[in-house]
């Protein structure tokens, strides 16, 4: 799918605001601070976000989903692969991850990072637009890509806007990045919706009812 | 119990649930508290709701707290805060006196006048968590278990590899068999005599994997060790997969299983061919000359006195007749060593071409000679062979290129007339060969 340049960025900006909320909660949990960044943002078919996770083992997965519905709907999902989830709990816990269950204390970690993440995001995006979606309480799951992110694209073909997320505790080593992925079964309203406000000027509110 | 929820029965509903339930309004005013959270907590419904949540949880005020919720109350998306990093919302304790660990989510409620309220939905992960950490108790110790067993299956994976190169190395062929007889296992060299892998013996018996007729000393005294544990040598010929004949001694000994009995039978063949015949011509050599092949005085003197003990017994006569070349050191000295080598050769050719199978003729000296004739019925039978034996070199033999006739001078003794002794009749004999040639050097 070819985007214009000037919503994508759009879109960028508008999940980097996001992200900057999540990680003013994320500072408030721990004691270094921590940057949040997506560098870069794309609208990817399945092979090109298969391809694209080329760096990550992706029959390891830990996902946290997110299910909304209003002016759009769709799923969005926080990937975490085993190394950015071991950085995160080393953030976020420190040397306090029991040595009994270390697992146990990363899902718990996963959960409540995942979901500041993804509410940051889609909190950012219904803001903009002015209208509010309906959310389905975060869902946690272990697993490989194909059944995490394939097997629930509604549709072969589908296409997701990808957004790979860096994040970076000052003062320490410890840094890595997860995966957001919209599906954006219904991308193109999405993207029609920023077509008005970026080029027809028509207010954001207005946009996501007509 | 509630203020502000539409209906008796939602209230109702909400208060039995078996999960902690919480409903807070955007001023964190208590508007549900449900009976779970009143087990847990000890703080009655009448007593909190209506109340700030954080005049009695005033975490619920911190930063990060407020923060979350604060997008509920504005119909944001459902937050959670994790048993892991806050431990629970409503800090109680269990029954036990153990923390209680919660999970708590939050969900956005729409109220009737407009706006939204929190609905806490606090799940008790404390026996979750427990269960969890036991399983993963479990699971750790069954991984150290499983390391350590796969350790160990390597190492002996090692030394099982290590062994069967030692035994393939060793290139004497070793087998071992199990309890009922049947193979268990052998090294290259086994496979090699019998043209069988390791593979193909396994588990057969020695009649299943030599259907026409298993060697012999493959199960020769197998019945009697595995019956009384020991070792046994059998010593055999055989043939190997290619009709070689091998001449092996084969060490077997019964090994014990781990009850105390009888394990089964390990093998280790020895090839002895070589060896064997490096004894046949050690053998040889000591008993014969190595220039004619006759048996020399050792071996003459032994069958002499065998016949004679066979003669007294049977009350039958031994002949002995000796024979010395004349003028032998004459043939050395003018024609060579060479052609007395010759001379002598020829001479034993045609002596023993004359003489009968039972007869035996021995060089017991440079150029002398006795035959060990037996069976015979009178002594007379003794000058007959003698004539035999100076007929036989009047043709004269070519030695060094030129004809030469050799002569002998042959005396005889007969048993019992001059002796019963080897030493009596070889005396004997040899006077009378001594008093032929002196009466032979008259006449010349």
């Amino acid at each position: 799918m070819t985007v214009p340049a000037i919503l994508l960025d759009a879109l960028l900006e508008t999940i980097n605001l996001g992200i900057g909320q999540a990680a003013g909660l994320l500072n408030r949990l721990v004691k270094s601070h921590v940057r949040l960044s997506v560098p870069s943002l794309a609208i990817y078919s399945e092979k090109q976000l298969r391809d694209s996770l080329t760096d990550i083992d992706i029959l390891s997965l830990s996902a946290v989903e997110l299910s909304y519905r209003g002016f759009i709907t769709g799923q969005a999902t926080l990937l975490f692969h085993k190394k950015g989830a071991d950085a995160l709990a080393e953030l976020l816990l420190g040397d306090d991850i029991p040595p009994t269950d270390p697992d146990l204390f990363k899902i718990g970690i996963l959960q409540e990072t995942g979901n500041i993440v993804l509410n940051g995001v889609l909190g950012a995006i219904s803001n903009f637009f002015g209208a509010s979606l309906d959310y389905l309480p975060p869902i946690y799951e272990e697993g490989d890509f194909n059944s995490l992110i394939l097997s629930k694209a509604k549709s072969l073909g589908a296409s997701f806007i990808v957004a790979r997320t860096h994040f970076m505790a000052e003062q320490t080593t410890i840094e890595g990045d997860i995966v957001l992925i919209l599906d954006a079964s219904e991308i193109e309203t999405l993207l029609r919706l920023l077509e008005l406000v970026m080029e027809k000027n028509v207010p954001a509110g207005e946009a996501s009812k007509s | 119990m509630s203020r502000g929820i539409s209906t008796t029965f939602e209230a109702e509903a909400l208060y039995k649930l078996p999960v902690g339930i919480l409903i807070l309004e955007s001023d964190s005013i208590v508007s549900l508290w449900n009976a779970i959270l009143e087990e847990w907590t000890g703080i009655q419904a009448e007593k909190i709701v209506g109340l700030p949540i954080t005049e009695f949880f005033p975490h619920f005020g911190t930063p990060y707290f407020w923060e979350r919720l604060s997008g509920i109350f504005t119909g944001g998306p459902p937050v959670v805060f994790s048993a892991q990093l806050h431990t629970s919302a409503v800090p109680c304790k269990t029954r036990q006196g153990k923390d209680r660990l919660q999970k708590t989510t939050v969900i956005p409620i729409s109220r009737d006048g407009g706006g939204w309220r929190a609905l806490c939905v606090i799940q008790d992960e404390t026996d979750l968590s427990s269960l969890i950490a036991e399983i993963a108790g479990i699971r750790d110790a069954l991984r150290l278990e499983i390391a350590h067993r796969a350790g160990a299956e390597t190492e002996l994976r090692r030394q099982n590899a290590f062994l069967e190169t030692l035994l393939d190395t060793i290139p004497s062929p070793i087998y071992c068999t199990g309890p009922q007889g049947r193979y268990l296992s052998c090294n290259k060299a086994f496979e090699s005599l019998w043209g069988k892998t390791r593979e193909e013996i396994a588990g057969k018996k020695p009649d299943e994997l030599w259907p026409k007729a298993p060697p012999d000393f493959m199960r020769l005294g197998d019945d009697v060790l595995m019956e009384n544990p020991g070792t046994k040598r059998v010593e055999a010929g055989v043939r190997d997969v290619a009709g070689k004949y091998h001449e092996m001694i084969l060490f077997k000994a019964s090994y014990p299983d781990p009850d105390g009995g009888v394990g089964g039978i390990v093998g280790v063949a020895m090839d002895i061919t070589e060896h064997k015949e490096n004894l046949r011509k050690i053998e040889y050599l000591a008993h014969h000359d190595a220039l004619t092949g006759l048996p020399n005085r050792k071996l003459f003197l032994e069958r002499l006195e065998h016949a004679l003990a066979g003669a007294k017994r049977t009350q039958s006569l031994v002949g002995l007749i000796y024979i010395d070349l004349d003028r032998f050191k004459d043939i050395n000295d003018t024609l060579g060593h060479h052609a007395g080598d010759q001379a002598l050769v020829e001479f034993s050719r045609r002596v023993l071409d004359k003489l009968r199978e039972t007869d035996t003729m021995a060089r017991i000296g440079g150029d002398e000679f006795v035959v060990i004739a037996e069976n015979i019925k009178f002594p007379a039978d003794l000058s007959v062979i003698a004539a035999k034996i100076d007929d036989c070199l009047r043709p004269p033999m070519p030695l060094a290129g030129i004809m030469t006739t050799v002569r002998a001078s042959i005396g005889v003794s007969c048993h019992p007339w001059h002796g019963d002794t080897p030493d009596a009749l070889l005396r004997a004999a040899d006077q009378d060969m001594y008093q032929r040639k002196k009466d032979r050097r008259a006449c010349d």
